[in-house]
Order: structure tokens, then C-alpha cells, then sequence
């Protein structure tokens, strides 16, 4: 940097030099003009030289100190200057810091601004939705709303004031609603004629209603008329209106009297039968005939199996007493099928073992078909019943779909009724299928059972014979 | 007082199959313990080992069950010295034959019918959800949605209930009666061929 410096005055130095050279060569150029300088001689001219270069050294070497004074003193000035620069940027940089630490203040202030006047908006839509509710809801008691449109605007209620009003409102009502109250009105008897009564009003979810044509329970009508419901009792409710009432009173629980409720038609069996249309008739048919055949074959079962015992007893006793002949005509004067078998097991008993044996067998197998008859009429009932009830289904969901296709599914009435009305089918099938399933089972059994019976009541003649022929 | 009223209200909101199903519960498991008295052996041991031990006398007095008196009904018939033996085997052993299979049809047929009447009061249970599902009405006098899907749930449930450990017993009971079957026939094969040792 120094020698920087000193060369760069140097050179200064040397041009200005330079330039008094080109001043002294212009003086020279005028000098030439002047007359000529006598020869100097080699000596003093010598001298001379070196005079001048003594004297331009010590001017130079004058310079130089000069210079390297000013170095110093400029180097000294520029340490002390940079010292300051530094001290004022440091103090800028902490400048800027408490700028920046003030503006991030400030924007979460303007954020917690911006945050509580949102939810300052919310609240207020809020408070004027629930404004707005609740005037509606209070519209239908007759509350005539806060006609703000009739006031100037100093004049209209603030939002708290509505608050308090409806509130006010609304716990009147609901104090009314506690209540049973008592007025004259009008409402419709069951034939459908318009009376003018008593109503008494419990709160807002029950009625009575009282005149001299008749009176009851009352049921909302729709658009707040009232009907008499079908059930109730005359006498009770007179009691009510006198004041006199004791025990359990009938009462209809609605929940406004704006929606009507129509009564639901009570099922019958038959109403029933007849909304699973043609295919539930036939079902209910072929179950009756099940039940015949049912009666019939308890009928038949009866009279196989009249008291075996009593008659194998009879017999039996007969056989040990010798009288083969009056046990024969004791068991041909009943008409039991046991009673067939033991006859021709009777008539056959002086055959050997085994061909006696065969003639039982068949009478019995001839006895059987007797025994066996509708048995399998009736299970093939039960197995087809509950398939015609499917099919009853089936048809009925085909038919509800093809109306669904038609109008579409705005209304659910038209899919859930139709839905209902196939299921129909599927409950009478079932209905007549178990108890033909049960008896057509039970009676299986029972046959079974009389069979074994006949059977073993030969075996036991035939023994006892044999026993008393030993 | 509680439990009776609980119970009451589960069989009110089945509908009309539910009395159905309570009386079939109640024969089903009272001829299910009928059977199962009646299915006894009275012992545990094989039919030939049986005859030996009555030979010497040590079988159990008590003992009722049903091989233990058809072997003393065989006996008794053996010392006669019938011919055609067998035969009067066959008819003294009626009883025991009857014993065994006294209500077998009547439980296969209770706990076939169960499931069928569940069924049954399902769909009526449907039936009354979709009428009031016209209507929207989620309770009404019949029933409304609620009720009958409770209905169609409970009448089900009921079935299977019934049936289910009805099912179990009656396999358990029938594989004891073919058993007993078995053991009657071999006692017959038994008591009909020559004894060693009784004879002599």
C-alpha cells in the first residue's frame, strides 16, 4: 500500500516535473532565440552538475520525508476514520434489529386483530341465525317477530334485547305447556261430524275433548284440527271433564297438531291373505287341505290303535284258558287293524313257526297302506308350501320394481309397501308349512309306533299259544 | 318379580310366534330329561361281562337301567327251557324297545320346527318394518321400524336358542339309544346260545 502510495506520487512528482522540463524547454525555445551561451569549461561545469544534483537530491530526499509525514498522518487519520465507520454500522445493525423485533410485534397484533374480529363476524351470524330460529320457532305459538322494517334505525332492538325477548317468550310457553288447560273449540267425531265441545289440553302433547254428541280421546286431524280416536271410553272421559276422574286413563301422545294421523286398519287373517293376492289364497287352500288330511289321518290312527292293549289282554287271557275259538270271535268282533292282524295270526296259529310268521308279515304289510295313507300328501304339503310363498315373494318384488321403474324412488311408501305386501306370501307359506311339517312328522311316527305294536301283539299271542300247547 | 316382568316383555315385543316357541321349549326339554332317565344303562360294563356278573350274583340290586332289566327278564325267560327262545326274547324286551324310543320323533320334530317358527316371526317383524317405513314412523300402536326389526331379531334369536342345544342333546341321547340297541341284540345273540358255566 505505502509503496504503492510512493510510487504513485513519484510518478506525480515526475510529471510535474516533467511539465516544468516542457516550461523550461519552451524557456529554452526562447532562449534560442536569445543570443548563444558562451562554452563553458569541463571543470566548473562538472561542478555545477554535481551542485545541482546535491540540490535536487536534498529537495527529493525533502520530498520523500515529506511524503512518508503525510503517509503516516493520512494512515493514523484513515485508522481513526474506519474506527468510527465501524462504530456507526454496529449501531445501525442494532437499529435495524429493534425495527425488525418491532415489526414482528406488530403483525402478531394485526394477526390477533384479524383473528378476534373473524370470530367477532362468526359470533354475529351466529346470534343472528339463532335470532332468526328461534323467531321462527316462536311464529308458530304466535309470536308476530321484531318488525324491524316498521322502526327507524335508533329505534330497532339490538341483538341481546331480541335474545332476552325470545327467551322470555319462549320460557312462557314452555310454563303453558306444563299446563292443562281447558277452552271451547271444535273437533270431529268418529262418523266424521264437526262438534263444538270442551278441549281439554294437556300442554301440547295430548287432548281431551268433551260435548253432548259424544267425546274422547282426541287425535290430531291435521292443520290443527282434532278427531275423536277410535278406542276410548265414554263414561271415563265425562269423569275427566267433571273433575271426578279415578284409575287409568287412556291418553294419545302426538307430536304436533299440524301432521294428521291416520288410523292403521287393524289386520285380520283374511285382510291379510288377501294383500298376498292370488298366490296367498292358494296357499291358505292347499293348508286347509293339509288340515284335512291331517284330521282325517288322526281319524284313522285312532281307530288302528283303539286300545291294542286291552284287546291283547283279552285275548291273551282267552289263549291260556284253552278257548282258542272264543279269542278268535272276540278279536273279529272289533274292527281295529291291531285287531285284523291278531285275527289272522290267530286263525293261523297251528302252522309251523315260520310260515306263521310270513302271514303276519303280510297282514301287517296289508295294514300298513291303511296306516300310511296322506302321510306323504301332507309332508309333500309342508315342502311346498314355503316354496309358493317364495315364489308369492318373488313375483310381488318383480311387481314392485316394475313401479319403481315407472315413477322412480321419490316415494318410499310405493317400494316399502310393496315390499311388505311380497313379503306376505313367504309368512303364509311358512304359516301353514310348520304345523304340517309337526303333525305330518308326528304322525309318521305315531303309525311307526302302532305297527311295532301290531307286530309285537301277534308275537305275544303266538308265544302264550305255544306256551299252553307245551 | 323383575326377571318375570323382563322375560315377559322379550316374549311381548317376539309377537305371535313367541308363545309357540316358549311351549315348544318347554316340551322340548322336558321330553329331552325324560329320555334321558329312560336312556340309562344301569351299568357300565360290556353285555357279556353283564351276565357273568349276574351268574354270581354281583350285580347291583338298585341298578334300573334298561340292560339290567332286560337281562333279568332273559334270565328268567332262559330257565324255562322255551323253544324258539329268541321269540319270547323279542317280546319281553318290547318294553325296553318301546322305553328307548319313547319321543325321539317328537324331539327331532320340536327342534325342526323351532328355527322354522324364528323364521316365521321374521318376516312378520319385516313385514311391519316396511309398513311403517311408509310412513317413517320409527314407533307407532303396531310397532313402527323399531319394533318390528326387533321382532324380526328376537324371534330368530329365539329359534335358534331352542334349537341349537336341543340339536346337541338329541345327537348325544340318539347315539346312547343305538347303543342300547347294539347291546339288546348282542344280550339276545347272548342269552341264546349255550352259557358256559350256567348249564353245567
Amino acid at each position: 500500500m505505502k509503496k504503492f502510495i510512493i510510487i504513485i506520487l513519484l510518478t506525480l512528482s515526475l510529471t510535474t516535473w516533467a511539465q516544468d522540463d516542457t516550461n523550461e524547454e519552451a524557456a529554452a525555445a526562447a532562449a534560442v532565440q536569445a543570443p548563444p551561451i558562451p562554452q563553458a569549461d569541463e571543470a566548473k561545469s562538472q561542478a555545477d552538475i554535481q551542485l545541482a544534483y546535491k540540490k535536487e537530491y536534498a529537495f527529493l530526499s525533502g520530498q520523500v520525508a515529506n511524503i512518508q509525514k503525510r503517509i503516516k498522518a493520512y494512515g493514523s487519520e484513515v485508522k481513526i476514520e474506519k474506527r468510527q465507520i465501524e462504530a456507526e454500522i454496529s449501531s445501525l445493525e442494532n437499529q435495524l434489529l429493534n425495527a425488525e423485533t418491532e415489526a414482528s410485534a406488530l403483525e402478531d397484533e394485526i394477526y390477533e386483530i384479524q383473528r378476534n374480529s373473524e370470530s367477532a363476524q362468526d359470533n354475529q351470524g351466529l346470534m343472528d341465525s339463532t335470532i332468526i330460529q328461534a323467531s321462527s320457532t316462536m311464529t308458530e305459538y304466535g309470536f308476530e317477530g321484531f318488525d324491524d322494517n316498521n322502526r327507524e334505525n335508533s329505534n330497532r332492538l339490538a341483538d341481546l334485547e331480541k335474545m332476552a325477548e325470545l327467551i322470555n317468550q319462549a320460557n312462557a310457553l314452555i310454563k303453558k305447556q306444563a299446563t292443562i288447560t281447558k277452552s271451547k273449540g271444535e273437533f270431529f267425531l268418529p262418523n266424521g261430524t264437526k262438534v263444538k265441545g270442551d278441549i281439554l289440553n294437556v300442554g301440547q302433547v295430548a287432548s281431551y275433548g268433551h260435548s253432548a254428541q259424544g267425546g274422547g280421546v282426541l287425535a290430531p286431524a291435521g292443520e290443527n284440527q282434532f278427531k275423536v280416536w277410535a278406542d276410548n271410553d265414554q263414561a271415563l272421559n265425562a269423569d275427566v271433564f267433571n273433575g271426578s276422574s279415578a284409575g287409568m286413563l287412556p291418553i294419545f301422545l302426538y307430536e304436533s297438531s299440524i301432521k294428521a294421523i291416520e288410523e292403521k286398519q287393524g289386520k285380520t287373517v283374511l285382510s291379510v291373505i288377501n294383500s298376498g293376492g292370488m298366490i296367498a289364497w292358494i296357499i291358505t287352500v292347499l293348508g286347509l287341505f293339509a288340515l284335512l288330511l291331517i284330521i282325517m289321518r288322526i281319524g284313522f290312527l285312532k281307530s288302528a290303535s283303539a286300545s291294542t292293549e286291552k284287546l291283547l289282554a283279552h285275548v291273551v287271557e282267552k289263549i291260556k284258558a284253552g278257548d282258542l275259538k272264543a279269542a278268535i270271535t272276540y278279536a273279529g268282533s272289533k274292527s281295529s287293524s291291531s285287531a285284523r292282524v291278531l285275527l289272522s295270526a290267530l286263525r293261523n296259529l297251528n302252522r309251523d313257526r315260520d310260515h306263521l310268521e310270513d302271514i303276519i308279515s303280510e297282514s301287517i304289510l296289508h295294514e300298513s297302506a291303511q296306516l300310511n295313507r296322506f302321510g306323504s300328501l301332507i309332508m309333500v304339503v309342508a315342502t311346498v308350501a314355503p316354496l309358493l310363498g317364495l315364489l308369492g315373494t318373488v313375483t310381488g318384488m318383480i311387481s314392485t320394481f316394475d313401479i319403481i321403474t315407472e315413477f322412480g324412488t321419490g316415494d318410499p311408501k310405493l317400494l316399502s309397501s310393496g315390499i311388505s305386501i311380497a313379503l306376505v306370501t313367504t309368512e303364509v307359506g311358512l304359516a301353514v308349512a310348520i304345523p304340517a311339517l309337526m303333525f305330518g312328522n308326528i304322525l309318521s311316527g305315531w303309525a311307526e309306533r302302532i305297527k311295532d305294536d301290531m307286530e309285537k301283539a301277534a308275537l305275544r299271542a303266538i308265544n302264550v299259544y305255544q306256551k299252553v300247547a307245551e | 318379580m323383575n326377571v318375570f316382568q323382563d322375560v315377559w316383555g322379550y316374549l311381548e315385543s317376539g309377537g305371535y310366534v313367541m308363545p309357540p316357541l316358549f311351549i315348544i321349549t318347554v316340551v322340548l326339554w322336558w321330553t329331552l330329561g325324560y329320555r334321558m332317565m329312560s336312556l340309562q344303562r344301569g351299568t357300565v360294563r360290556g353285555t357279556r361281562n353283564l351276565v357273568y356278573r349276574y351268574m354270581h350274583g354281583k350285580l347291583p340290586s338298585k341298578s334300573n337301567g334298561v340292560l339290567v332289566r332286560a337281562l333279568s327278564k332273559g334270565m328268567a325267560l332262559r330257565k324255562e327251557n322255551l323253544p324258539h327262545l329268541r321269540r319270547h326274547l323279542d317280546d319281553a324286551f318290547v318294553d325296553e324297545d318301546r322305553e328307548i324310543r319313547k319321543y325321539k320323533v317328537l324331539i327331532t320334530t320340536l327342534v325342526l320346527v323351532a328355527p322354522l317358527l324364528g323364521l316365521l316371526g321374521t318376516v312378520s317383524g319385516m313385514i311391519e318394518t316396511f309398513d311403517s317405513l311408509g310412513d317413517m314412523s320409527l314407533f307407532s300402536q303396531s310397532g313402527g321400524i323399531a319394533g318390528g326389526i326387533s321382532q324380526a331379531l328376537i324371534t330368530t334369536q329365539m329359534g335358534l336358542a331352542v334349537s341349537i342345544p336341543g340339536l346337541i342333546v338329541n345327537g348325544i341321547l340318539d347315539k346312547k339309544q343305538k347303543q342300547l340297541e347294539i347291546d339288546l341284540a348282542q344280550l339276545k345273540d347272548f342269552l341264546c346260545s349255550p352259557i358256559p358255566g350256567l348249564e353245567a
